[in-house]
């Protein structure tokens, strides 16, 4: 089926609301939409929910030969299904969407296979005969944009939350693997928790660009270009994935970078914290139920979403588009409003559009005048936007956004 | 019947969407249509019916297929198809998490998908499985562990006009005798999952007023 | 075993829910003077009227049965008024897209006013709210923005600005009934122009962009709870906008 073509009404609305800070949502422009993780019955099954994007990852495991090149390595492979289910327009049959399943699944070898935050090593059985092949399947659902940082969000949870069995090796090497009944399964080791972050880039104007979090479907087909960061929160980056007709300034994309880096410290220990707890309950149950009971439909999120809409309130919006130039002050103090529940994603919400735009003139300036700071308000970011690779320095500024909130 | 679960409009950008669950098995059902088909697909006076199963592992094999066809065979003789020529419907299901009734899930998670999404359909459709123990007892709706020690396993879908057998799916040996028995036995379940089809329909219309 | 599965006959008071496969009336036209109207979701074979959708059964005073069902995909039908994004332009027609599996088109001179001198210029994207002349199974769709009378009494090309959402067929009929307060109620909030297409294409505009977005939510709480819940909390909702 063919996509719904974008119509110039859809496109200048969502640009022009975005340049009145404003999304159709309602979200903050570095808010994340509300994420829920949740297992299935079986190890390595994760299911993710990201606003009204799903996605479904399942771990499965064989024993296999290794590469000659690499004796003593498992294997790993990654594959990513889209479906019309995901989005009506997209093809049936695996091969389904082209070339955006060959970008998702090229960010996500790079982040999970190629980072090498998984020990491949730990996979051998017996070097040069058999190790294990692990191969996550992730499944798109539900299409509502931002498919990276769910898929990576699932594949990751899943194989985090994977147990492979137990395996014999006799004395003539031949390897018998044992089922879960006779012997307890073994945990994959994963040593770091890739995450996947996303921006939108939208461009208003020529040289006026604007940065989205979280996109939506609606703004990932009007955005000009994005920014895809693999990144863990031990400081490394992974991947970084910038296409798009765009041109942005280092300090954005240093920006981008530093608020990523503290999204993915709350990804991941959200990701840990979820395995954790479903291994846990998994220990006591009997028998889990798995996804049973567990799934919310994406109508009954809509319900709930108008629930904390409702119970919410934005204190300032600027109601002329000719206001967007000035600094929403209110904005940073939007997430104490938020219940509780969202405070894991709401609170890093500590820059506002008008910041990173801001911060674009204010460089220009402080190029020419090195000590000029800019005396409009507090910016908690400021300064040490420049060197946001020092962890030290990443805690600093989440201590300092805390504090200001 | 207490462990079939269902919930509609599961997916906000499929057309009709439902996920269903019997005991511990999951099913997801999407319906897309009727929307435009490809040349090659369009048959000028019924619809173009495009079935696709996943398994919850790996790629879609043999296995996949045939429950593909006993899906798509199901479908084609329920719905209106020559009220929508020229057009594709496309039908996607996800096991999200098998228990051994697989099959059944599926029927019952398109049906319920077929009718969020209201393509026009002569009667609904339900699957019911049941087993043959060596024991000779049959069990309706088994789990996977009973499967497995059973003889024979078998899944009936009815249709709910007459409660007429509309496509089975039969593994193992089952004499002349204890099939009927077994048919019998499903049609029965059949009924209620029939009337448990209308309450869920009913519970969402009457909410919505 | 049939009968059991059967709906029972319809009451004259609430409407009754049914599945697809009900019966809903016996009717012979031979043996009855009785004249009905069918409407959609049902189906008259072998003398009997059954259900073809799920959804709630009406019946208006003047003998047309129908059911009320939710749907999200289009199906075009007749008389229909729809908004539409232009395509792309054929010769003397415009493609439009509907939301139906069929691209609809118009003639350039299907509009108020429109003479092969003065046509009217579109571009691809914009928008369009028409009404459908032609409108079967077999037929590509057509649309006029004009009536019998060649006037536009509001249809014709969008104006700029605005915004564009999608909501179910049943919101969309829902949304355009007379006696629905619903657009009443946010309009002692907000002033803002609507319209929309019986396609579930809705296009709202107001003065201000954060006004748009208000009144996009409060018409999409619709989607998810009944009309009664919908009025008690559409002006919570764009309070919290505004």
């Amino acid at each position: 089926m063919k996509e719904t073509p974008l119509s110039t009404c859809e496109r200048t609305a969502l640009t022009d609301m975005v340049e009145c800070g404003l999304r159709h949502d309602r979200r903050g422009f570095l808010e994340a939409r509300d994420t829920t993780i949740s297992f299935g019955r079986e190890y390595g099954s994760c299911s993710v929910i990201l606003g009204e994007t799903r996605v479904l990852a399942q771990v499965t495991c064989e024993v296999v030969e290794p590469r000659a090149s690499r004796p003593s390595e498992g294997k790993l492979s990654i594959a990513v299904h889209l479906s019309p289910m995901a989005a009506p327009h997209l093809e049936p049959g695996g091969g389904g969407g082209g070339a955006e399943v060959d970008a998702l699944q090229q960010v996500l070898e790079r982040n999970i296979k190629e980072s090498r935050c998984l020990d491949l090593e730990s996979l051998c059985i017996r070097a040069e005969e058999s190790v294990w092949q692990l191969r996550v399947d992730i499944t798109v659902l539900n299409h509502d944009g931002n498919l990276c940082d769910a898929s990576n969000m699932a594949a990751v949870a899943a194989l985090r939350h994977f147990h492979r069995p137990d395996v014999l090796v006799e004395e003539d090497g031949r390897v018998t693997v044992l089922s879960h009944a006779t012997s307890p399964p073994v945990p994959t080791f994963m040593r770091k928790v890739p995450v996947c972050v996303s921006y939108a880039l939208v461009c208003p104007q020529e040289d006026k660009c604007l940065v989205l979090m979280d996109p939506t479907h609606v703004e990932e087909r009007v955005m000009t270009g994005k920014l895809v960061a693999g990144l863990n929160p031990h400081g490394d980056i992974t991947s970084l994935v910038f296409p798009g007709r765009v041109a942005l300034k280092k300090e954005q994309i240093m920006k981008c970078l530093e608020h990523a880096f503290r999204r993915a410290k709350i990804i991941a220990e959200m990701v840990q914290q979820a395995v954790e707890d479903d291994l846990q309950t998994r220990a006591t149950e009997d028998r889990p139920s798995g996804f049973r009971d567990k799934l919310v439909s994406d109508e009954e999120y809509k319900r709930q979403r108008f629930t904390h809409l409702m119970a919410t309130k934005v204190l300032t919006i600027p109601t002329e588009s000719t206001e967007a130039a000035v600094p929403m002050e209110e904005e940073p103090s939007v997430p104490k409003e938020q219940d509780p529940a969202n405070d894991s994603t709401n609170n890093e919400l500590v820059d506002d559009p008008d910041d990173l735009e801001e911060s674009r003139t204010s460089a220009v300036i402080a190029s020419v005048t090195k000590t000029s700071k800019n005396k409009k308000k507090v910016k908690k970011t400021k300064d040490v936007k420049m060197d946001s690779d020092s962890e030290e320095e990443q805690q600093h500024t989440l201590l300092t956004s805390q504090d200001l909130q | 019947m207490a462990n079939h679960k269902c919930e509609l409009n599961f997916l906000s950008r499929s057309d009709g969407s439902a996920l269903y669950s019997i005991g511990s098995t999951i099913a997801l059902a999407s319906v897309n249509g009727p929307g435009d088909v490809k040349q090659s697909n369009r048959h000028d006076f019924r619809v173009f019916l495009d079935v696709t199963y996943n398994p919850c592992t790996g790629q879609p094999m043999i296995r996949e297929r045939t429950t593909e066809s006993v899906i798509r065979k199901t479908v084609e003789q329920v719905v209106l198809t020559h009220l929508y020529p020229r057009t594709a419907i496309n039908i996607t299901v996800q096991e999200m998490q098998s228990d051994g009734l697989a099959l059944a899930a599926s029927v019952n998670a398109v049906c319920m998908a077929l009718l969020n999404a209201s393509v026009q359909m002569k009667s609904t459709f339900a699957g019911v499985t049941c087993c043959l123990t060596p024991a000779g007892t049959i069990i309706i709706d088994p789990t996977e562990a009973e499967i497995k020690e059973s003889s024979a396993v078998a899944t009936f879908v009815f249709e709910s006009l007459a409660g007429e057998l509309i496509a089975a799916q039969e593994e193992g040996h089952l004499d002349t005798d204890t099939f009927t028995t077994c048919l019998n036995q499903c049609q029965t379940a059949a009924k209620d999952v029939f009337s448990f089809y209308r309450r869920m329909i009913a519970n969402r219309y009457q909410e919505q007023g | 075993m049939g009968s059991d599965f059967r709906a029972p006959d319809l009451s004259e008071g609430d409407p009754t829910v049914v599945l697809p496969g009900d019966l809903i009336l016996e009717y012979d036209p031979e043996k009855t003077q009785d004249r009905i109207f069918l409407g959609p979701g049902l189906r008259w074979q072998d003398k009997t009227i059954t259900a073809t959708k799920c959804g709630l059964l009406r019946k208006t005073p003047k003998k047309i049965y129908f059911i009320d069902s939710q749907q999200k995909r289009y199906v075009p039908e007749k008389r229909d008024f729809v908004v539409g994004i232009i395509l792309k332009k054929r010769g003397d027609f415009y493609m439009i897209d509907i939301g139906a599996s069929m691209a609809a088109t118009i003639s350039y001179l299907s509009f108020e006013n429109a003479s092969k001198k003065t046509r009217t210029e579109l571009d691809v994207g914009d928008l369009i709210y028409g009404k459908l002349i032609v409108a079967n199974k077999h037929m590509d769709p057509e649309l006029v923005c004009i009536d019998s009378y060649d006037r536009a009494m509001g249809m014709g090309r969008l104006p700029d600005g605005g915004i564009l959402f999608t909501v179910p067929l049943h919101v969309a009929r829902l949304l355009i009934k007379p006696d629905n307060p619903f657009l009443h109620n946010i309009s002692k909030k907000i002033t803002y122009t609507i319209v929309v297409g019986l396609n579930g294409r809705v296009w709202v505009k107001t003065a201000r962009e954060g006004e748009m977005v208000a009144v996009m939510n409060a018409i999409l709480l619709l989607e998810v709870m009944s009309m009664e819940e919908a009025n008690k909390k559409v002006l919570k909702v764009l309070e919290s906008f505004i």
